[in-house]
């Protein structure tokens, strides 16, 4: 097989279309060829992250009348989960939490403007305020402390909110 | 559930699920997905009342992705945690993953963007909704070899747009 033969089927290989037949020769000039295998593992890492975005929770539709009404199903409630926990999560979680915060530091300074920050600010002044709020009730918790307590089943509205502003202060 | 397969109709519900799966790919919040769906529905009757779209399917997920591609432009980079009224919501596992979906659905939206409308549906066909390029080829009216073309021009700027992004993540 030659580059321009490999090239025509390789949306074939990527959809995953690709007929029994003709897997030999194209694994072969895939291991051959270092052009056309870079150009196949950069297209195939790119159709593999677009797939690993999350889809919506199922909703079952209903009309009312001339509207209509969308509700997310019970069963696949939106909730934190812990059994997606293993031991060591909440230990590696401030770094994991850093991390994503510096991306976040990213995008936001990557050219969103003005806007994108003043948005923030207000989700992070209504953050504050459920923190102050929560904080009346059974005082004041570490950081470390609500993320692990974020992580569990039942988290508190002041743990999430408290993480919120633990990565808008390290994106300011 | 799918309607690869049905013949089309031109009622707006035997496709509100998929509509709303589209808006909810590139916004991840099921109250934006919603206001989308919402819009689309309007557009949809205001388009019927002179004629049904002959491709009611491959119309709407076009219609839908620009749609949804404009209010992700709205957002800009707004939390990723919902903070609505008095408020939080978390939509996924934890706190960091939640973020790490939030960033790349905004880098796709993004690469989408730069996509001339055909290529955009063939991928968010081949990609989320699984059909085969010859099922596309059906719904779109397009030649097959022109859909592969598609995909992979479309794929290619994907990655593109996704670079810097792994750049990032590649620890030097
Ligand atoms: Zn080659």
């Amino acid at each position: 097989m030659n580059c321009e033969t490999f090239e025509s089927l390789m949306a074939d290989a990527l959809g995953d279309e690709l007929a029994p037949g003709q897997h030999p020769a194209f694994d072969e000039h895939l291991a051959a060829c270092t052009t056309c295998r870079q150009e196949f593992e950069s297209l195939r890492a790119t159709a593999a992250t677009m797939h690993s975005l999350p889809g919506p929770q199922r909703v079952t539709v209903r009309r009312e009348g001339s509207r209509l009404v969308l509700e997310e199903r019970s069963d696949h409630q939106l909730r934190l989960d812990a059994s997606h926990q293993k031991p060591s999560t909440a230990a590696s979680s401030p770094l994991k939490i850093l991390r994503y915060a510096a991306g976040l530091l990213i995008a936001f300074t990557g050219g969103y403007g003005f806007h994108a920050v003043i948005m923030a600010r207000d989700a992070i002044r209504t953050a504050e305020t459920i923190v102050q709020a929560d904080k009346q009730d059974d005082g004041e918790t570490s950081l470390q402390g609500s993320i692990v307590q974020a992580h569990s089943r039942k988290p508190k509205r002041s743990d999430l909110a408290k993480c919120l502003i633990a990565m808008s202060a390290r994106k300011r | 559930m799918s309607t690869i397969g049905k013949p089309p109709t031109d009622r707006f519900e035997d496709y509100t699920s998929e509509v709303y799966g589209w808006a909810f790919r590139l916004l991840g919040r099921h109250h934006d997905a919603l206001d989308v769906v919402q819009e689309v529905f309007l557009r949809w009757n205001t388009q019927c009342r002179s004629a049904a779209p002959d491709r009611p399917r491959g119309w709407l997920r076009r219609v839908t992705l620009n749609r949804a591609i404009d209010v992700r432009r709205q957002r800009h980079g707004q939390a990723a945690i919902d903070v609505t009224g008095d408020e939080v919501q978390i939509r996924y596992e934890d706190v960091a993953a939640c973020l790490d979906h939030e960033t790349l659905r905004n880098d796709i939206t993004l690469a989408l963007d730069q996509l001339s409308d055909v290529q955009r549906s063939v991928l968010v066909a081949k990609t989320y909704d699984e059909m085969t390029f010859a099922q596309i080829a059906g719904e779109l009216g397009l030649a097959l070899s022109t859909v592969k073309t598609h995909y992979l021009r479309a794929l290619r700027t994907v990655h593109d747009r996704l670079q810097p992004r792994w750049a990032k993540e590649t620890p030097s």
